[in-house]
């Protein structure tokens, strides 16, 4: 090939790519740019937050998957301040912090300084690196006047915001959440669906087991006002329910599935529970304490008075290996100080105040029903055998001995059940 | 003559093509970043006065997670404690260089972001993350919120969360600058632990020859170690941990913070003795400074 025929070739290519550049002109598919529209959703967004008068209700859900279930916080936004309010606090306080709205994964709303009470749930321990799996950075995923889809940007739970009713005072509102959740503490309810024996279990977190016909699911719920709502529909043996009231004077959960079914489950309290009630003869170090053994919280725990102990005290049952135990608490007050009962080894000389240590029972005999104590082998290097009441200030020290009357009940052994 | 004139049509189009493609440029009126003004409170009017105008730094005490490390869970610090501490690092920190290096020293070299974390960012091995520099562009504080009055009223505390820690990753910062002698290298070479560094304790530490357990992760750690642990002790100590280390120990310690003294003389003009006065005479000026209102 000679020069002039490369040359006359290079030149042909570049004539059409020349022509091809100048045919790309390129239209936006919007009439504005990306940033612009951008910055017109998070205005939007931003009017839209701060529109309700009296502020939303935020269903928040903690918990990679919903794990820790859901939690109430009434919020309200104003010119990059938000105010919180929620069930996990006390109901009168409110939080004042910061917010923003940005754009990173879409408009996301941020709550970029703290509040004790939004990021309560990712706040992180040395024992617990992720916290509760709490998110407070959102994907803002739609928002309107009565409702914003707000998605967590770590642990991706969904979570809806409304507007509370503007008459609705905030304290009151929660008030009515916290009284449904101090009524309803019994861990165990069942009931019949159709022929279905059903039982609901109540976890340690925001999240209520379900079992029916062998088998059991586990269902994230937030509290509302007249009881619980299901973060998605709960199958109940066979029916889908959105939600369960609570009735404090039946001691019920109620409910209608979307088909119609009605459900009401009742508190379920062990008959082995009942065994325990009554009058009990307690040896602590050879000496006979008469006692009186009540229901406290139904089949969950007692409470144990004698005139011969300076204050009663509360024994809590456990149903699934009928034992009772006895661990640190606090009696009452005396003067200005907390007195507590302290889990001791009396043998080493060492006492604890720290929480689930304590004795528990072993049953020995049924008729009369005898039980003896031994350590529950909560506390790492001792072994409790005692007690002791000590007072403390309301910052936890510990101040010195009760001093207003026994204060030291070493070697407790034995109780047997006189009627 | 037809093969010229094809030639020349051919050299037409290609030129006029190109221009047909320039006509087009024109700006857009709008721009594409959000130009409108923030709304300042009055802690980040503040924050401008006392950190963006004189000192060019970007103080950041809402939490950015882009500015953040993704791989901890970590909350944003509270706003309240924040501007304590703002008020503290001014007057324990940058004013400290201020007045021993000349404010032009500090406004070259200090990070151009500070930026707030309020808790912890937690190592599964117990350990937990105090501070972090990127680049020398930055600095990372944590462990904000457990800022309380008994803190404050505790130099020590101070210098263990954030001070010991801002003046470590200031001296990261220094040697990325102006390398140090790399005979310091050399002194404690056999003696480094890496990622093990936990597991001593201070006493331990010193008797092989290092100021603070950290220092025995790497030779940088070590330098900036030595650094950061003199300007915030006293005296005395200064003379404990020589005491805690023993013979050996305390000749090994000398020896490296001899090359740091003199690298910080030669390449920064800034004498560490007077530095530490500086700094002791501030922590006991603490208790003057206003932090329940900004100025």
């Amino acid at each position: 090939m000679n020069m002039k025929k490369i040359i006359y070739c290079i030149l042909l290519l570049f004539v059409a790519f020349g022509f091809q550049s100048c045919v790309d002109d390129e239209k936006e598919v919007f009439n504005k740019s990306a940033s612009e529209r951008m910055s017109e959703a998070l205005a939007n967004y931003s009017k839209i937050l701060q529109s309700p008068k009296n502020g939303w209700r935020l269903r928040y859900y903690a918990g990679a998957d919903y794990a820790y279930g859901g939690y109430n916080m009434l919020v309200s936004f104003a010119d990059g301040k938000a105010n919180v309010a929620s069930e996990i606090t006390e109901t009168d306080t409110i939080y004042r912090s910061g917010y923003d709205l940005i754009s990173n994964q879409g408009p996301v709303l941020t709550f970029d300084t703290f509040n004790p009470v939004m990021h309560f749930f990712g706040t992180p321990s040395s024992s617990s690196l992720d916290g509760y799996q709490g998110d407070y950075e959102f994907v803002i995923m739609s928002a309107s006047a009565d409702s914003v889809v707000l998605k967590g940007k770590k642990w991706g739970n969904k979570m809806v915001m409304t507007p509370m009713p503007e008459k609705t005072e905030w304290k009151s509102y929660l008030d009515s959440i916290v009284n449904i959740q101090n009524e309803n503490i019994y861990p165990e309810y069942v009931g019949t669906i159709g022929s279905k024996e059903t039982k609901l279990s109540f976890t340690q977190y925001h999240t209520l087991e379900i079992s029916s016909g062998g088998s059991s699911s586990t269902n994230s719920y937030i509290c509302n006002t007249k009881g619980i709502e299901f973060n998605t529909p709960a199958d109940i043996a066979g029916h889908t329910f959105n939600s369960l009231s609570w009735n404090n004077v039946d001691t019920t959960f109620v409910g209608t599935a979307t088909d119609g079914t009605k459900g009401s489950f009742k508190i379920y309290i062990s008959p082995e529970y009942k065994k325990y009630i009554g009058t009990w003869n307690i040896t602590i170090n050879g000496t006979i304490y008469t006692a009186n053994v009540a229901q406290n919280v139904p089949g969950q725990s007692f409470t144990v008075k004698s005139t011969q102990l300076p204050y009663p005290f509360v024994a809590n049952y456990s149903s699934t290996d009928d034992k009772v135990s006895v661990l640190t608490q606090d009696l009452g007050i005396f003067g200005e100080y907390t007195v507590k009962l302290c889990p001791w080894d009396a043998n080493a000389g060492y006492l604890t105040w720290s929480d689930n240590i304590g004795m528990e029972s072993t049953i020995t005999s049924k008729d009369p029903l005898t039980l003896t104590f031994a350590n529950n082998g909560r506390w790492s290097s001792y072994t409790v055998n005692s007690y002791l009441l000590y007072l403390f200030d309301s910052a936890g020290n510990r101040i010195g001995k009760y001093t207003g009357g026994n204060y030291k009940f070493p070697f407790v052994t034995k109780a047997v059940k006189v009627q | 003559m037809i093969k010229k004139l094809i030639y020349i049509m051919l050299v037409l189009a290609a030129t006029l093509s190109f221009t047909a493609c320039q006509s087009d440029d024109k700006l857009d009126p709008t721009s594409i970043f959000d130009t409108t003004a923030p709304k300042r409170d009055a802690l980040e009017q503040w924050l401008q006065e006392n950190y963006t105008y004189p000192y060019n730094i970007d103080f950041k005490y809402k939490m950015e997670d882009i500015e953040s490390n993704m791989e901890y869970t970590l909350v944003p610090a509270d706003s309240a404690k924040a501007a304590k501490l703002a008020i503290l690092i001014k007057y324990l920190w940058l004013e400290s260089y201020d007045e021993v290096a000349g404010i032009s020293f500090t406004k070259t070299y200090v990070p151009r972001i500070i930026h707030l974390i309020g808790s912890p960012a937690h190592n599964s091995n117990g350990t937990i993350v105090l501070g972090t520099a990127e680049g020398g562009l930055k600095i990372t504080l944590y462990v904000v919120n457990s800022l309380t009055q008994s803190w404050i009223d505790s130099p020590a505390t101070l210098n263990t969360y954030y001070f010991k820690t801002m003046h470590h990753e200031f001296g990261h910062i220094l040697n990325q600058k102006k390398p140090y002698d790399a005979g310091f290298k050399l002194i404690s070479e056999a003696s480094y632990v890496g990622d093990d560094w936990y597991l001593s304790s201070d006493e331990e530490a010193n008797q092989s020859g290092f100021v603070t357990p950290y220092a025995q992760s790497e030779p940088n750690e070590d330098f900036v170690e030595n650094l950061s642990v003199y300007i915030t002790s006293s005296k005395a100590q200064w003379q404990a941990i020589l005491d805690n280390a023993g013979t050996d120990g305390a000749t090994t310690i000398l020896r490296k913070f001899a090359i740091v003294k003199t690298y910080m003389k030669d390449s920064w003009n800034i004498d560490l003795d007077d530095l530490r006065d500086v700094v002791q005479r501030r922590q006991s000026e603490i208790k003057y400074l206003d932090l329940e209102s900004l100025k």
